[in-house]
């Protein structure tokens, strides 16, 4: 036991340890490169809103088509930033987001409206950009203000696929971060009516977006969690490293177990019991 | 020494070097420059080919393993010789070297 403790063995246990310990982390890392290792807590079909972070972070692809809800107080009109107003608004535009986007090939012509994007400054302080809803009139539709809680399907920033059509201006993250006063999210919200037996509160309802009448609730692009599908290359290269940790393991033990075999040789009367045992087993195997 | 245990794990030991050097060679020499200087990216096939590298890779490690035990390696060797699995075209080398010994150990 005392050999084990030798300063060139102890350097040797301290590096065994340090590269299993790196393996491991190498593991981790590489399993959670495809994979985002916080789930999605939904109950009631509701998500918790911990999916999101300010623009230090991409929309989690975890977070996409996911029914959420988030609260908050609607911005506050006035410190406009480069001269945009408080809204978004979103012209010639259909109703349902996958009409919008089936239209690249030019299906729809008639019933366009705007959409209405209204900022919502989340209780941590950052801002959401909502779809409030279509509407003909737009102008006719008052910004919102207030406290509000919205119930609602997180969508990613809009991409220069739309950018074909005639006349569509992008909601694109870029393009809300110039309207908003503080970091915002990727992406954006749009509302829905909740669904039955959510009581968002009366007080909330108030303040949410679809109370609105003349808003006809927006559907959105992408319905449903996306299917993140397991990644092959990616569960090989995460054995790989656990195998290399094994590996160092297993090294380690025979470094120390020779170091210990050297000990036969010695006359130290503490190891004549070992080699005895030692004989004893060779007697076995050979049996 | 059992000599068909350790003609065993010479047998396996150099399949899985022929495997792992056919395969590094082919990501090296044919997938890489595909992938990157000629421009075309990931493509299914070679994201197949590093995917099956990362299955044989392992293998080999395990296969040298095996056989470091019946030949009584030192740890140092043994990690050289898994290293050279790294290298392309190295495990052609390495595997060259560990037949001679094992013709030697067995003659």
């Amino acid at each position: 036991m005392r050999r084990l403790l030798a300063p060139r063995l102890l350097g040797i246990h301290a590096l065994a340890i340090l590269g299993i310990a790196v393996c491991l982390f190498l593991s981790s890392w590489q399993w959670g490169r495809a994979h985002t290792s916080a789930p999605v807590t939904a109950a009631n079909g509701l998500a918790k809103f911990d999916g999101l972070s300010p623009l230090r972070a991409y929309l989690p692809v975890r977070s996409i088509g996911v029914p959420t809800r988030v609260s908050g107080h609607w911005q506050e009109p006035g410190a406009d930033r480069l001269g945009k107003s408080n809204r978004i608004i979103l012209l010639n535009r259909p109703d349902d987001g996958s009409l919008l986007v089936a239209s690249s090939a030019g299906v729809y012509d008639d019933n366009l409206g705007s959409w209405i994007v209204d900022l919502l400054v989340l209780d941590d302080g950052s801002t959401l950009a909502v779809v409030r809803g279509w509407s003909m009139h737009p102008s006719s539709i008052p910004v919102a203000t207030g406290k509000a809680t919205v119930y609602g399907v997180m969508q990613p920033s809009e991409d220069s696929g739309l950018s074909e059509l005639p006349k569509i201006e992008l909601l694109t993250t870029a393009s809300i971060t110039k309207h908003a006063h503080s970091a915002v999210h990727d992406g954006y919200l749009v509302a829905q009516l909740p669904p039955h037996g959510q009581l968002l509160g009366n007080a909330a309802i108030a303040g949410t977006s679809i109370a609105n009448s003349a808003l006809v609730e927006v559907s959105p692009i992408i319905k449903g969690k996306v299917h993140q599908s397991l990644h092959w290359r990616n569960v090989v290269y995460t054995a790989n490293w656990i195998l290399f940790a094994f590996i160092v393991l297993y090294m380690w033990i025979r470094i120390v177990r020779d170091e210990l075999g050297k000990d036969h040789g010695d006359t130290d009367p503490e190891n004549d019991g070992d080699e005895l045992e030692n004989a004893e087993q060779e007697q076995s195997k050979t049996d | 020494m059992e000599n068909s245990q350790l003609q065993r794990a010479w047998t396996i030991y150099r399949n899985l070097a022929l495997l792992v050097g056919v395969a590094l060679a082919v990501l090296t020499f044919i997938a890489l420059p595909y992938e990157y200087p000629l421009g075309h990216g990931k493509t299914a096939l070679t994201t197949a080919a590093w995917t099956a590298h990362g299955w044989i890779f392992p293998l080999y490690l395990l296969g040298t393993l095996n056989l470091a035990g019946k030949l009584k390696w030192s740890v140092g060797k043994t990690l050289l010789i898994m290293l050279a699995g790294t290298v392309p075209l190295m495990s052609f080398v390495a595997e060259r070297r560990i037949s001679k010994e094992v013709q030697a150990n067995s003659s």
